[in-house]
């Protein structure tokens, strides 16, 4: 079944909606908590029906012209995997699953202590516009890593680099990126410093 | 902008940067790679199937009330068993590397040429049993047309 009418059943409430569209992306949406997550079937299971369930509840918001329905449920289930490590965290016996990324365990152990952090969406159009000037190889690592939380070895494997290359590349970008970001941010306090003084 | 930032920024990124197959390509190869450990089973299998099948074979002919001391020769048995899986795979070197949950995607180059030695070994097999079986069909039907030229003559000399 075509996205256009896995939506338009959604969009109904039609509850059918719901079972093609688990036919079509449950496999992908598993592979993507499960990579948050690790191997915890339960907060996996959790995290598909919550997606789910976000879906069904706020479909109106669903723009088919900015996105796809794969990458619509994509940015879903990874925020509500990352919100399911934060409440991990902030668990007081702090059953940590064994089997996570290295850097998902570094977001647990650092999450509480930046929770503080705000960003505005001048701050994410920011991020955008420095993402999308980077190449495809180094996007590529930047959303393995910070978007879907790989392990440097899982993404060593996809990309067929060494482990320490990639963490290299990796930070070598992260840096690349704080520059940028600082660069974008003084262009844009420029410019609305120029807008006050017109 | 540190690490925790990034992530947290990242969850409202823009749609249309996201627009990649990478999870798609990941969940191919994890299917490619199930592939080529079943296969890659099933060959390890079918190295130790003699001696798996007569234990198994062995286990399964033992009555219910089969002695202790049987019990324990057949526990010797499967040690003996494992004993020299464990030897062989020794032997093999990286061979149980592929085993490994870190290795799980490396194409070791010994079960490679392992896996096409024993590929080649069927195939060829295969065609000395094919030529042999074609042999024999063209001296049967020789000898069988040979028959028929002396029958032929025969009937001729009664003529």
């Amino acid at each position: 079944m075509k996205d256009e009418a896995i939506v338009s059943l959604i969009f109904e409430k039609n509850e059918l909606g719901l079972l093609k569209l688990a036919d079509k992306y449950e496999k992908l949406l598993i592979h993507i908590a499960a990579g948050i997550l690790g191997s915890r079937s339960r907060d996996i299971e959790e995290c598909v029906n919550d997606t789910y369930l976000k879906l069904w509840n706020h479909i109106e918001r669903y723009d088919m012209d900015k996105a796809s329905l794969k990458t619509y449920l994509k940015v879903i289930i990874r925020n509500t995997a990352i919100n399911k490590l934060r409440d991990l965290s902030r668990r007081e016996e702090r059953e940590l699953p064994d089997d996570i990324s290295d850097i998902a365990k570094y977001y647990i152990d650092q999450s509480q202590s930046v929770e503080g952090q705000i960003f505005s969406k001048e701050n994410i159009k920011q991020l955008n516009k420095v993402i999308s000037s980077l190449g495809e190889k180094d996007k590529e690592l930047v959303i393995r890593k910070y978007f879907y939380l790989q392990s440097s070895k899982e993404i060593a494997k996809a990309t067929k680099m060494t482990v320490t290359a990639v963490d290299s590349r990796i930070s070598r970008l992260r840096n690349k990126m704080k520059q940028e970001f600082a660069k974008e941010k003084e262009s844009c306090y420029c410019m609305q410093k120029g807008a006050i003084y017109e | 902008m540190n690490e925790i930032m990034l992530i947290n920024m990242l969850g409202e990124i823009e749609p249309s940067l996201l627009q990649d197959d990478y999870m798609e390509k990941d969940m191919k190869r994890g299917f490619l790679s199930f592939l080529y450990r079943l296969f890659k089973k099933t060959a390890s299998e079918l190295e130790y199937n003699p001696l798996h099948l007569t234990i198994s074979q062995d286990l399964n002919s033992v009555p219910e009330h089969f002695n202790c001391t049987e019990e324990i020769e057949i526990q010797e048995i499967h040690s003996d068993d494992s004993n020299k899986k464990s030897e062989e795979t020794n032997t093999i070197g990286t061979f149980e590397s592929l085993d490994d949950a870190d290795d799980k995607n490396v194409l070791s180059i010994s079960i490679f040429k392992k896996n096409i030695r024993t590929l080649i070994k069927i195939i060829s097999g295969i065609v000395a049993a094919f030529i042999l079986i074609i042999g024999i069909v063209i001296i049967l039907l020789k000898r069988h047309k040979s028959g028929t030229k002396l029958y032929e003559k025969k009937i001729q000399i009664i003529y």
